[in-house]
């Protein structure tokens, strides 16, 4: 770079004790995507070295757990599936809330993960919980074909309520939203647990509560009218309802899921414009 | 006056002491309330400790500026700072050009990863491209020597093929301005002299500015332009590499028994004089002492490259205060061809007391013209030699010579 042509007073860039608001810029992402990209293929690479099964485990593990919620509220307490096939069901719920879970953890503990990096090299903080999310994309999408193969295999079996629906293609929607949704509440966590410790004990125990009121073992239509309101209160509830209803039985709620899809816009934007305001701040107490 | 490419005015960095802890939300909550309702008296006063404090000075375009101070003297804070990596308190920098930071080697290097993956994660963290780094990859992997070894996941690479790939990746990187520490000396000394040649090679490209932490001295002064003596955050000195290094050599009292130079260009001196070597040889050491007990031998090698020379070197001995103690003269060398000239004297044992010096050694011709000067180039730190003294209080003075002395009865 030449700099003979600026005069004395022109600035590439200013170190200052205070970000602004709002100093967001989405070119520092693109021009970072490779390296996005690199730190998925890293964690991905790193977790299946010395395994044998590899990426097998990805659908091994979720589907033991629906397997068991087959087995506990399918057959033992017998929880209504509005009419789609239990197994098919569970695995919906499992997969999507899973992927909430391990979204919304990725991006929250992938600063303490990396903080060695964070602590000797300057790149934007925000390519850390993107690449997380990335990464169980990745898994996601290895769940999503076994999530087909069973599909097809209910379908073929003559199952009334599988068949080929036009709300299919709004599944890339719903799962993005899921995963801004938990990237929202991953960077606000991590604001507020890098310097305040113990919240992070109260974030497990938070998300195990905010599983129970996210139709992810049950359905919304059995939950009492008087509470119904309640659970439109979380976005998920939409998104988990609608994604049902794009491949098996129930209603897809295009009124519920536009709000709810609005509110996880709103809530993801301060939960950035926080971020952002803190990103580096934090290095201090990390 | 060359182009400013970074300037830095008034920096200051505190931390919060020690009170990280349970207490912390609490406190700030406190704080809050407290700062809402404009309270005279806050409950809660938070102990501040400056990292650094009015840090002002500019790096111009093309200049090496190392950074010199003791443990703990705020360089480390300033790099972070200018790397982007923790904001400062107060003050502002502002600068041109595509920035860098190589405060460690290896940064991100993942032990599950094979050596060339590595490369790739490493080099992209340090700001480089997929591209930039295919395009070097041959280069970084001949330089490091670990070609035999790129499958391989870098967990079974032994500690010097790591430091040895991490340190490839990092000399080539491509950026205006760089900033380094204390990564300069990794490896065995083959690799050392490899790095060193590397980043002489990095400094004095056109354009190339950078700024370097370290605390080996000898690397410094053959990198440097420019230095800064940071010393408990505050910056006490700035300026001539060799006068500022000398300064903190005075102050930290550090042992600087050699400087040896390979070739004539970038040794220290001018078209007169070249000083190829200079060093100070105890006749024993003890546990990493120089006992003043012992004997000093200086060892002068130097070129003279503006032939014939009549000339006499004298050597200089300070005290840390910088005091002279006294100078030496050689006898006059009529010098006719351009050839090493060495030269030896020997300080004998105890001759200096028990303390702290420094040697300046003047090259001087025989009508007094200074011809080079290369000041503070040596210092040494002698300990009192407890075997042989009765009384542990160091005698008083800067010299402890063996004199006769005897009652007369």
């Amino acid at each position: 770079m030449t700099n003979a042509n600026k005069t004395k007073d022109t600035w590439d860039w200013e170190i200052k004790p205070q970000v602004s608001w709002f100093s967001f810029n989405i070119a520092h992402i693109v021009n970072n995507r490779e390296l996005i990209v690199s730190f998925t293929r890293r964690d991905l690479q790193s977790t299946n070295n010395q395994t044998v099964l590899g990426n097998i485990w990805t659908v091994l593990l979720p589907l033991f757990t629906t397997l068991v919620y087959l087995i506990v509220f399918g057959n033992i307490i017998k929880l209504s599936t509005n009419g789609s096939p239990p197994l098919l069901f569970y695995l919906t719920g499992n997969m999507l809330w899973t992927y909430f879970a391990d979204c919304l953890f990725g991006c929250m503990f992938s600063f303490k993960t990396n903080a060695h990096i964070l602590e000797k090299v300057y790149f934007p903080r925000i390519l850390l919980p993107l690449s997380s999310i990335l990464t169980h994309s990745f898994r996601l999408g290895i769940n999503f074909i076994f999530f087909i193969g069973v599909l097809i295999y209910y379908h073929q079996t003559g199952e009334s309520s599988v068949h080929i629906k036009a709300t299919l293609f709004f599944t890339p929607i719903l799962l993005v939203s899921i995963a801004l949704y938990a990237l929202a509440w991953g960077l606000l966590v991590f604001v507020i647990t890098a310097k305040y410790k113990d919240f992070e004990n109260l974030v497990h125990f938070a998300l195990r509560l905010y599983m129970f009121i996210t139709p992810v073992f049950y359905p919304v239509s059995i939950v009492s009218k008087e509470f119904a309101w309640a659970f439109w209160l979380n976005p998920l509830t939409a998104i988990f309802e609608s994604f049902r209803a794009c491949y098996t039985g129930g209603v897809f709620l295009t009124k519920e899921l536009s709000i709810s899809l609005l509110f996880i816009f709103v809530f993801y934007g301060i939960s950035l414009t926080l971020f952002k305001k803190a990103e580096i701040k934090v290095m201090d107490v990390l | 006056m060359g182009n400013v490419v970074i300037k830095i005015e008034e920096i200051a960095k505190s931390f919060e002491v020690g009170s990280l802890g349970a207490s912390t939300f609490k406190q700030d909550l406190l704080a809050w309330v407290d700062g809402l309702t404009n309270k005279k008296n806050p409950r809660t006063k938070k102990d501040l400790f400056w990292a650094l404090k009015d840090i002002s000075f500019e790096v111009e375009e093309g200049e090496v500026v190392g950074v010199i101070g003791p443990n703990g003297s705020g360089k480390s804070t300033l790099m972070k700072i200018l790397s982007r990596i923790i904001l400062p308190t107060q003050g502002v920098i502002r600068g041109k050009g595509r920035i860098s930071s190589l405060l460690e080697v290896g940064t991100g290097f993942h032990g599950e990863l094979t050596g060339r993956e590595n490369v790739f994660l490493n080099g992209q963290i340090l700001g480089m491209k997929r591209h930039e780094i295919s395009a070097k990859f041959d280069e970084i992997v001949a330089f490091s020597g670990v070609e035999a070894f790129l499958e391989t996941p870098v967990k079974r690479y032994s500690s010097g093929m790591y430091v040895r790939l991490a340190f490839a990746v990092a000399a080539h990187l491509e950026t205006e301005i760089m900033i380094i520490d204390e990564v300069l000396a990794v490896g065995d000394l083959e690799f050392q002299r490899k790095c060193m040649d590397k980043m002489k090679e990095l400094a004095s490209q056109k354009g190339k500015t950078v700024l370097v932490i370290s605390h080996d001295m000898q690397a410094l002064r053959k990198l440097c332009t420019k230095a800064v003596y940071l010393e408990k955050g505050r910056m006490t000195d700035i300026g001539d590499p060799l006068k500022v290094m000398a300064n903190y050599l005075w102050s930290e009292k550090i042992d600087f028994l050699s400087q040896q130079y390979d070739d004539a260009y970038s040794a220290p001196g001018n078209h007169y004089i070249r000083v190829k070597r200079v060093e100070l040889t105890p006749s024993e050491k003890k546990e990493g002492l120089i006992y003043a007990s012992a004997s000093l031998r200086f060892d002068i090698d130097f070129w003279s490259l503006h032939t014939p020379l009549e000339l006499s070197v004298r050597v200089f001995a300070f005290n840390f205060a910088g005091e002279c103690l006294f100078e030496v003269s050689s006898p006059l060398k009529n010098i006719t061809t351009q050839a090493l000239t060495q030269l030896s004297c020997e300080f004998p044992s105890n001759f200096f007391n028990a303390g702290s010096y420094y040697f300046s050694v003047y090259f001087i011709t025989k009508f007094e013209t200074l011809l080079f000067g290369f000041d503070t180039c040596l210092s040494v730190d002698l300990s009192k030699d407890e075997a042989i003294s009765f009384n542990t209080v160091i005698p008083k003075g800067y010299i402890a010579p063996t004199v006769n002395m005897y009652f007369n009865e």
